[in-house]
């Protein structure tokens, strides 16, 4: 049954932990910033802008881990009435969930490259002490909602091959108190 | 309130159960109904208004607290921390009636003040506690009860991550909100430590009575480890409070103190620092795809002024706040059979806090109310959330956890009734603050 998998499997799962780390380095920085900031404060040096890059960086670490997040089924929601069902009712089900899921994820995506494209035209810039372009720190929001879309993408293909979806397998595979270990 | 906006109200209503019965991610469930509202009743191009209202909630320098705080509790989760507060508790209470079935409640309650889970809590402590309680011959019930209780104080003692999703979702200083939560919380200690007290004493058989009898010094040498422990706790609750730190430099010192502390354990080492890493950045991008949508959801409802109007028309039906809280205290405890806690919070802000703050309460005491209300939710029998978790640990039947648990919810509900009628317990604390 054990086929090796594709380059493109292979690439898409890549895609989804890379960016999960990348997230989870945004929240290094965030600790090392705010600790930088209080040892500077007690030194009488001001890290300069500190406060602008923990504000950007707390968007990166939100949004750059949405697709492994959902992958691992770390995205709540009520399964009362979906573990009820099973066979192909239930993948049906689930596929209309994903797709619903695809167009309002999809329009955040599309809102999110709308925003940054306004960013670019009009030239806004940070306002604060770090001065760059406004669109590049706003840069995690599309790039996060987009890894994203391809998640959901990847999966509704899947299901409709017939094949497993990422998320059910890390709901079965772990405990719910696995899953919900902390709120 | 006009038909028209009633009938909106309520088609979105309609919506939101719709998607989240089907099993829809709660976070985007949030987001479709704000993008139904304002594509269908609203007047300004969805477009603009979804990324721009996400961005300006959540590039923000308080909400760093968040993964942070959420990252001190996983490093700690990994570090054995259970066994250090078993071991270290447990001379100590010995010689209160119900002995070590008081471990439960004061281990609960140290664990969960760095956890700030309660579903953590019931696991972490449950997976040490429930076996050895019942290697010694402890009444089952009554080990299973207190430790469903107990783990619900993880959201009242700070630091307490639903307490920053209530403070960013209402606008209340999160410092104060900690603060608010300190003598709630050992009030409810108190009471089921009281509760287990009188138990024993009436039902002999609830504890065993053979007790080691150790020194002093003996005493001490096996609390060490809570030392580091509670070094720890203090110097984030102390520094917030006495105004030296704001919330988020706490979360970050406590990162540094929990990578510390788990060095000086030896089971800090590279997979740990990933694994805790990788779960944390998990458990906060969950929050935060929740914390988007509802802020896009409120931006969306703020266009239709539904907010203002439901407020304005529980206004001119002149209710009596009590009954108020009453209904939204019964409205919680439902939706805590479905929902967790943070999510039901976020789900209902938007809504909930404007009727609140029109009946006259204090948003802050609001918090700490709501906060214990849900608490009481996660164990509401026989479906609450908790009880799930820890019928997972006990392999027993959720109607026997439930049981078990019922005493220990009737005791939460007697703490909702208390801080509403002494409404000081919460607020005079962080009065203090300067």
């Amino acid at each position: 049954m054990a086929t090796p998998a594709s380059p493109l499997r292979r690439a898409l799962d890549g895609l989804y932990v890379v960016s999960a780390y990348v997230g989870a380095a945004f929240i290094v920085a965030i600790g090392v910033l705010i600790a930088a900031q209080v040892v500077g404060r007690e030194l009488g040096v001001q890290v300069v802008g500190a406060d602008d890059l923990t504000a950007w960086s707390v968007v990166a670490a939100g949004f750059l881990p949405l697709a492994y997040t959902y992958r691992t089924a770390g995205h709540i929601r009520v399964t009362l009435l979906v573990e009820r069902r099973s066979g192909p009712m239930h993948r049906i089900w689930e596929i209309a969930v994903m797709a619903v899921a695809l167009f309002f994820v999809g329009f955040l995506c599309y809102s999110s490259f709308d925003m940054i494209g306004d960013a670019i035209r009009f030239g806004d810039m940070t306002q604060g002490l770090i001065v760059i372009p406004m669109f590049v720190p706003q840069l995690s929001m599309p790039v996060g909602t987009l890894i994203f879309v391809i998640a959901i993408i990847d999966d509704l293909v899947a299901a409709m091959r017939g094949g497993p979806i990422s998320y059910r397998k890390a709901e079965r595979s772990t405990t719910r108190a696995d899953i919900t270990h902390a709120d | 309130m006009t038909p028209e906006m009633a009938q909106i109200a309520l088609t979105l209503l309609l919506v939101l159960l719709l998607f989240l019965g089907s099993g829809m991610w709660i976070g985007i469930a949030l987001l479709g109904v704000g993008w139904v509202g304002l594509t269908f009743f609203g007047t300004v191009p969805v477009e603009k208004a979804m990324a721009s209202s996400v961005w300006q909630s959540k590039a923000s320098w308080t909400l760093a607290a968040l993964p942070l705080f959420i990252w001190m509790g996983e490093i700690l989760f990994r570090a054995r921390l259970s066994e250090i507060l078993f071991r270290g508790l447990a001379p100590w209470l010995g010689w209160l009636p119900g002995r070590l079935l008081h471990v439960n409640v004061a281990g609960c309650a140290v664990f969960a003040a760095v956890s700030g889970s309660s579903a953590a809590t019931a696991a972490t402590i449950g997976r040490m506690s429930l076996p050895e309680l019942q290697r010694l011959g402890y009444n089952r019930s009554l080990s299973i009860g207190s430790l469903a209780g107990s783990a619900t104080l993880g959201l009242l003692i700070p630091p307490s991550i639903i307490m920053i999703v209530y403070g960013v979702a209402a606008d209340v200083s999160i410092i104060r909100l900690f603060m608010a939560g300190v003598l709630p919380g050992l009030m409810m200690a108190a009471l089921f430590m009281v509760y287990i007290i009188i138990v024993a004493l009436i039902r002999k058989e609830t504890a065993p009575s053979a007790v080691e009898t150790m020194g002093l010094g003996e005493k001490l040498r096996r609390s060490t480890g809570l030392i580091p422990v509670i070094l720890l706790i203090g110097g984030v609750i102390g520094t917030i409070y006495a105004g030296i730190a704001t919330a988020t430099e706490a979360a970050a010192g406590g990162v540094i103190g929990a990578l510390i502390l788990a060095a000086f354990q030896r089971s800090l080492n590279w997979p740990m620092f990933a694994e805790s890493l990788l779960a944390a950045t998990r458990l906060s991008c969950m929050i935060f795809m929740i914390l988007s949508g509802a802020a896009f959801l409120t931006t969306a409802l703020a266009f239709s002024g539904i907010p203002a109007a439901l407020a304005g028309w529980v206004a001119e039906m002149d209710l009596n706040p009590y009954t108020l809280l009453f209904f939204l205290c019964i409205m919680y405890v439902i939706l805590g059979c479905f929902i967790e806690g943070i999510s039901m919070i976020v789900l209902t802000a938007t809504v909930v806090l404007p009727l609140v703050a029109q009946a006259g309460f204090d948003l802050l005491w609001f918090g700490i109310f709501v906060i214990m209300v849900v608490e009481t939710a996660q164990i509401t029998p026989p479906l609450g959330f908790n009880l799930f978790v820890i019928q997972g640990l006990t392999g027993r039947g959720i109607f026997s956890v439930a049981r078990s648990a019922l005493p220990f919810f009737l005791l939460l509900l007697v703490g909702v009734v208390l801080i509403t009628v002494f409404p000081a317990i919460v607020t005079w604390f962080p009065s203090t603050l300067g």
